[in-house]
């Protein structure tokens, strides 16, 4: 080291020493799929993650930072190694492309906005990141479930129309998202759909199909002085009508210094509902129902989508609350 | 480490298992209103099965040192969790840490299987939109206990305890059990989630059934 480079080494540490606490030092980081992550790039990791994450994420990556406090939804715990946006089944570890994803673009609707931390650092704070856990050392990120090809290219409004069906109907290659999800079809048109699904007569004149419920997950809202949850979230299944979606933007939005097309919307849609949500309700359906029913039910999302918190959509929601079982 | 020893005789432990005192009435809790045609209009707790004579079914019996024994000369069935009328089927079931389970729909509306590796950490998290279908997943490699629901049907819950060996087995719906094991000392673990665990030291010669017999009382309910 040149006698400059000692002179600003010194200095650089004496303005460290003065902030507050020194940095920490960091061993080598072994992952459990082979990778070592190097001391330096752990040590810039947490340098950016100081600056940028820990405010909410908290110093100790529980989400249980300063401004975090009352957040809703709660800043994720790293320290749980669960995340809801892993492009992976859901519950397993996430890939570094869809850590890095939800860094750059951020999450629609949450104070997780889209950070602009240098493209040189987003590597290291993810690295970071995996200190949090002992997963990471212990079991290798799931497989990236890849977008396969849309087989309804060209035929939008026939995929919004089979969409349809796969969303309110479970069985015979459906989904049955509105066993969760709130239902987008007024009820003799619902029971109609079912009857022919089930065989069987389906009364739904006092049911409410029209009201989501919440469900448990296993993201903590609190946690102890070790940092261990001790309640977790409860998450409402969005209504897409109304509800913002968290790695899906209005189209015509610059995301990720582009144009957010429709196209890559339906993708974002796919991406999600194959994969589900880690640590909440939505599971995995990649593979438990046909591609093109997966593909059909991302067109009919994003017709919903487009209505969001439009006077169409108000109106749609009356009319569905108002909707008899019996044909009018 | 020393290498696996090889059992030269077997024998087996049987038993029955008792809750003595009057069972408390299981809870119902509603189902919602699109299931009824297939699930009925309420789901009973099934976390206390108790039978004829106070037989207790679901009662996990384990070795505690079954992982130092030679493996069992036949292997238990693949353990199945099934899903009917809205409701697990075992309640309870003891597998093998890192094996596989068997899930299966028999129910025509759609399900989802979440499982968690601890108390709070998702670790699958399936769909089964499917009458009839079956998927096969991989358990947490570390031994505990595997809580399984469906977000879809919140009343639907169970359990399934994992060892790092395959000397374990469940109390049928007569309380009885049976489990073969190699000859020599053994301490046999009897677990259920409402009761307080109980152990119980056994001599097993070659060739003879030892018998091990519980009873707990209600009044130890949780």
């Amino acid at each position: 080291m040149s006698p400059r480079a000692l002179l600003l080494t010194a200095v650089v540490l004496t303005v460290a020493a003065c902030r507050s606490k020194p940095a920490p030092t960091f061993e080598p980081l072994k992952l459990a799929d082979g990778r070592v992550v190097p001391a330096a790039t752990l040590s810039r990791g947490h340098a950016v993650y100081t600056h940028y994450c820990a405010s909410c994420h908290g110093e100790r990556g529980d989400g249980q930072g300063p401004a975090g406090r009352g957040m809703r939804p709660v800043p994720r715990s790293f320290r749980q190694g669960l995340f809801k946006f892993g492009g992976v089944a859901a519950g397993e570890l996430p890939t570094d492309d869809a850590l890095k994803r939800t860094l750059r673009r951020g999450l629609h609707g949450t104070p997780m906005f889209a950070w602009d931390v240098p493209e040189s650092d987003v590597d290291a704070v993810v690295q970071y990141l995996k200190t949090f856990s002992p997963r990471w050392k212990e079991e290798p990120p799931g497989q990236p479930l890849a977008l396969s090809p849309d087989p309804w290219k060209g035929r939008e409004s026939e995929a919004v129309e089979r969409g349809k069906v796969v969303y309110h109907v479970a069985g015979a290659g459906n989904a049955g998202c509105a066993s969760c999800h709130v239902s987008y079809l007024p009820r003799a048109e619902l029971a109609a759909l079912m009857r022919k699904a089930l065989g069987r007569e389906v009364d739904l004149s006092k049911a409410d199909p029209y009201t989501a419920r919440q469900r448990d997950s296993d993201h903590a809202v609190e946690v102890d002085a070790k940092g261990e949850p001790t309640l977790m979230a409860k998450v409402l299944p969005p209504d897409f009508l109304f509800h913002p979606l968290r790695t899906v933007w209005p189209e015509g939005e610059d995301v990720e210094g582009a144009p957010y097309t429709a196209e890559r919307q339906r993708e974002d849609l796919y991406r999600v509902i194959a994969a589900g949500v880690g640590g909440a309700a939505m599971p995995t359906w990649k593979g438990a129902i046909p591609e093109e029913n997966l593909w059909a039910l991302a067109y009919y999302v994003q017709s919903l989508v487009r209505l969001r918190d439009t006077d169409e959509a108000r109106a749609l929601e009356a009319r569905l609350r108002a909707s008899t079982q019996d044909a009018e | 480490m020393n290498p696996a020893p090889t059992a030269t005789g077997w024998g087996t432990i049987e038993g029955r298992i008792r809750l003595s005192g009057t069972p408390p009435k299981p809870t119902l809790q509603p189902t919602t209103g699109t299931v009824v045609s297939v699930c009925g209009e309420q789901a009973e707790d099934r976390s206390l099965v108790v039978g004829g004579e106070g037989s207790l079914a679901h009662v996990v019996v384990s070795l505690k040192e079954g992982a130092a024994l030679p493996a069992p000369r036949t292997p238990g069935p693949e353990p199945v969790l099934d899903q009917k009328r809205c409701i697990y089927d075992p309640p309870v079931m003891a597998a093998r840490a890192g094996g596989t389970l068997v899930l299966r729909n028999s129910d025509p509306l759609v399900h989802n299987v979440r499982a968690a590796s601890g108390s709070n950490r998702s670790f699958f998290n399936v769909a089964m939109p499917l009458e009839g279908m079956t998927v096969r997943r991989q358990l947490p490699a570390e031994p505990g206990a595997v809580p399984i629901r469906c977000d879809v049907h919140p009343w639907m819950r169970s359990l399934v305890r994992t060892f790092d060996h395959a000397y374990f087995a469940t109390t049928g719906a007569d309380g009885r059990f049976r489990l073969e094991v190699p000859e020599g000392a053994h301490t046999v673990v009897l677990w259920h989630e409402r009761l307080p665990e109980v152990a119980r030291r056994v001599n097993v010669k070659a060739g003879e059934r030892v018998q091990v017999e519980q009873t707990w009382d209600v009044a130890e309910l949780k």
